[in-house]
């Protein structure tokens, strides 16, 4: 059997598991895209801040080689400017500014130029610290003097250290000044036209020119002189060994001075002589240095200096996407978490809310069970339970009722069973007791026996009647409807009890005017008639009469039987029906109905689907009228086509004739 | 001993008038309440045996009726009510027995006789003078361990005057108990019973038993009534 509490519970929780299962995955995937979208925003913003970082650095980075590039250009120039500067006033060097450089077309003066460039190569080693290229171009045009060729001269720097020592050192020193100011700057050179390493001391290595990056591409466009003082191009440049490097670039004059060329005579002492042996030939201004500045810094650099922005970056994507993805675990657990308690919770209080919702039921069931044979009431009220149980309830006490008043009919039926049968029985046993209590003649016990046959006889009528009704109750019986002809089965019927009749000195009239047949179960019939006639006999009074009719109409054929007996008070009138009730409640000298009789009537009648009516006057008599359809409803048995109707106002009956005849005071039959 | 038998079924009260009449019991019958009722007040029965289900007026009403009215006949429930609750309400509306049907005559008798020595404030079922022995429950008499054999009549005569021993019962009395409605009242009928009785008691035994009271009744000798010191011969 199925638990109703479990069931329901099992829906409940069916129910609640699959609410619980779409909530979550629906939060799950709500929760995923928001964090997912969040995650892609804050990577987003990630990148932004990197990017704008990246963008600052290099601008930072294209500024620092701007800076550079300028302040290398301004010392360059500056220097060369120097260089330049110095004059000779014929006892001795004098500075003076360079003037502004007149511009002339190399072959303007028809002097043949001979262009070489030179390269002004400073570099610092390749690393983490900044690599400079300084690159100045120095234009010589020089006019070729005679004898001698600065070419013929390569390595001659002494005559400028023997010269002007102080103004050599000063150039020294600025040169190293400048190019130390940058912690970590160890190498330069710088050529002129000799190739001649003028600073050699301490950290000074010779560079050799195939070691120059010459091979950098360089338009000569950005060697002219620019407008604007000192504005630098920037491009970038693939420099092997250092990769995509960011060059700048700046080309001016640096000015135009008198070269004073020193010349050195060819000394005959194997050594040079101390003091002043050469010979200064002043010249035309003949030198514009025209000065360009290039520098590069690898990319590399910035990537470097980037490397740790970029790890940052990847370190808080990372850490973002961690934190999502530690969010998101943790709201599935607890999203887990809430399923679970919830489902916990609502198991147990489901438990307690059905457990609780049934127990009108199981009140119900506690008082249904405390029914018994003894108590029929439901020991509880409609208030106790709840609305729902109020038709079963009401039902069950209907039932109930029912059954009360049945088993009470039943009771009662079986108590009148018994008792009608005990008062037959304790004759037959008197009767028999008394004949042999002592010796008695042969006539004497012949009595007895007769007496004994006669009480016998009336038990098993009583006990037939008592069967019959068992057995209508049982609804073992069967109805054969078949065409019966009324006139002869009334008549049969008045035959059989005149006799009776006539020994209570009662009259026996028919009135069966027409014959016609109806439909219907024959013998049941015929006993219900007898049973009425029966009645009318014994509860008539001495020299009454009994009249029977029959008629039909168009519906219904009609039996009336009536009587001039001691009538039925008003009380009586629904209980004469009922088993074992008797009108004047004794027992009479025929003795065989018991109080059955009607009941048999009543039962029969259901089954030939008529009606009885009653109508009595105390004293003055009974009318039995028993109506019978012509032919049984459809469906009750086999359909025998009835006789065509016949006028029904000649089948009526002399009702006032009936009414007149009884008028003696009641008396019941019996002695 | 004088009987109301009131039932209405025909057949049983045919047999039990046979069977107390065979007892010795004058029967009186009633078939219906109101029958019964009459005859009741009108005769001091010694036991009526009473139906419940009568015409007309059933048995318990009647009793009830009786009772208010002072009547204190013994009454015997008989009747084919026999659930407890029944005999209850029977005993309780006055009833002094109450036996359900069917029944064994034995035992129907055998409660008649109690209810008939309740009625004469008597335990013992032996009934004792001088010499005289009257075992009501077998119906024998002794006389000095003789037993005499008598009729019904005579011994219903012998058992009426024992239980009205010492006390004058008078003709009228004799005759009220000991015979029926239908029986003729003849004016010498009791005093031929007696003597019939005298001539099995008394002759040949001494003292004399039955003493004749002129001109009130008859007497069985009593204790206080002292055997005369000759032998008088009856007449």
């Amino acid at each position: 059997m199925r638990s109703i509490r479990r069931s329901l519970l099992g829906y409940l929780l069916l129910l609640l598991a699959v609410a619980l299962g779409a909530v979550g995955v629906l939060v799950d995937r709500f929760a995923k895209a928001a964090f997912a979208q969040r995650e892609e925003a804050e990577k987003q913003r990630i990148e932004e801040r990197y990017r704008s970082l990246a963008a600052e650095a290099k601008n930072k980075f294209h500024d620092e080689v701007a800076a550079q590039l300028k302040s290398l250009a301004k010392d360059v120039q500056w220097k060369t400017s120097a260089l330049i500067g110095v004059q000779w006033d014929g006892r001795r060097p004098t500075f003076r500014l360079p003037e502004a450089p007149p511009i002339r077309a190399p072959d303007e003066t028809g002097v043949q130029y001979r262009l070489r460039t030179q390269l002004l190569y400073y570099a610092a080693p390749v690393g983490p610290a900044s690599t400079a290229l300084a690159v100045a171009a120095l234009e010589p045009r020089r006019t070729q003097v005679q004898g001698f060729s600065p070419y013929i001269y390569p390595g001659a720097p002494g005559w400028i250290a023997y010269d002007i020592p102080r103004m050599i050192s000063r150039f020294q020193e600025a040169l190293r000044k400048t190019f130390e100011d940058d912690e970590g700057l160890r190498h330069f050179q710088i050529s002129l036209h000799f190739t001649v390493p003028m600073l050699s001391e301490r950290t000074l290595v010779q560079v050799t020119a195939r070691d120059l990056p010459q091979a950098l591409p360089l338009d000569a466009a950005w060697l002219e002189p620019q407008a604007a003082e000192w504005e630098p191009d920037f491009d970038d440049v693939e420099v092997p060994g250092h990769g995509l490097c960011r060059r700048g670039i700046v080309a001016n004059h640096a000015g135009r001075a008198f070269v004073f060329w020193i010349w050195l005579p060819p000394t005959p002492l194997p050594m040079p002589v101390p003091g002043p042996t050469y010979r200064i030939v002043f010249g035309r201004p003949d030198v514009i240095l025209r000065v360009a500045v290039q520098m590069v810094r690898p990319y590399s650099e910035l990537e470097q200096r980037l490397v740790a922005d970029q790890q940052a970056r990847d370190e808080q994507i990372a850490h973002v996407q961690d934190e999502t993805r530690r969010e998101l675990d943790q709201l599935r657990s607890r999203l887990i978490l809430i399923g679970s308690v919830t489902f916990v919770s609502l198991v147990l209080g489901g438990w307690f809310i059905v457990a609780r919702g049934l127990s009108p039921l199981r009140i119900l069931s506690d008082a249904v069970s405390q029914v018994s044979e003894k108590d029929f009431r439901l020991p509880v009220t409609p208030g106790q339970l709840s609305r729902e149980l109020a038709p079963i309830h009401a039902r069950l006490t209907q039932t109930l009722t029912l059954l009360q008043r049945a088993f009470a009919r039943e009771k009662q039926a079986v108590a009148d069973i018994s008792h009608e049968l005990r008062t037959p029985i304790a004759s037959l046993m008197a009767t028999i007791d008394v004949a042999l209590r002592k010796p008695r003649t042969p006539e004497q016990y012949r009595a007895a026996l007769e007496e004994c046959r006669l009480i016998s006889k009336q038990l098993g009528q009583l006990v037939e009647r008592i069967m019959t009704l068992a057995s209508l109750d049982a609804g073992k019986d069967h109805t054969q409807f078949t065409l019966v002809e009324v006139a002869e089965l009334v008549n049969g019927c008045a035959a059989v009890i005149r006799p009776l009749a006539a020994a209570n000195d009662i009259t026996v009239f028919v009135h069966c005017e027409r014959p016609f047949t109806i439909e219907t179960d024959a013998g049941k019939l015929r006993e219900v008639l007898m049973n009425l006639l029966h009645n009318a006999v014994e509860y008539n009074k001495p020299a009454g009469r009994i009249e029977l009719h029959a008629w039909r109409d168009n519906t219904a054929a009609y039996f009336e039987v009536r009587d001039t007996g001691i009538g039925i008070p008003p009380e009586s009138r629904d209980k004469i029906f009922e088993r074992f009730f008797r009108a004047d409640s004794s027992r009479h000298s025929t003795g065989v109905h018991a109080g059955l009789g009607l009941s048999i009537v009543k039962e029969y009648l259901a089954r030939l689907h008529g009606t009885i009516a009653v109508e009595s006057e105390v004293g003055v008599g009974t009318t039995f009228r028993v109506t019978l359809p012509l032919t049984p409803p459809p469906g009750s048995s086999s359909g025998i086509i009835p006789p065509p109707a016949t006028d029904t106002t000649t089948a009526e009956p002399p009702r006032t004739s009936a009414r007149a005849t009884s008028r003696d005071p009641a008396l019941p039959t019996g002695s | 001993m004088r009987v109301l038998l009131v039932e209405d079924t025909q057949p049983l009260v045919k047999a039990l008038r046979q069977g107390l009449e065979e007892e010795g019991f004058a029967v009186d019958v009633a078939t219906d309440g109101e029958e019964a009722d009459v005859k009741c007040r009108s005769t001091a029965y010694d036991v009526v045996i009473l139906d419940i289900m009568l015409p007309k007026i059933d048995g318990l009403t009647l009793l009830k009726r009786w009772r208010a009215a002072g009547i204190n006949t013994h009454v015997l429930m008989l009747t084919a009510k026999t659930t407890t609750g029944d005999k209850v309400t029977g005993l309780d509306a006055g009833a002094d027995d109450y036996l359900a049907k069917p029944f064994e005559m034995d035992e129907l008798f055998a409660r008649i006789r109690a209810l008939v020595r309740r009625g004469h404030q008597q335990k013992d079922p032996v009934l004792r003078c001088y010499d005289l022995e009257i075992d009501t429950a077998a119906r024998t008499v002794r006389r000095a361990g003789q037993i005499i054999h008598l009729t019904p009549r005579e011994y219903a005569l012998l058992e009426f005057l024992a239980f009205h021993r010492g006390k004058v019962v008078t003709r009228s009395m004799i005759w009220e108990h000991l015979y029926d409605e239908y029986d003729e009242n003849t004016s010498n009928v009791v005093d031929v019973y007696i003597r019939y009785l005298r001539n099995k008691i008394d002759k040949g035994f001494d003292p004399p038993l039955i003493l004749t009271r002129w001109g009130e009744g008859y007497m069985l000798r009593g204790d206080d009534d002292p055997p005369p010191a000759r032998k008088q011969p009856h007449a």
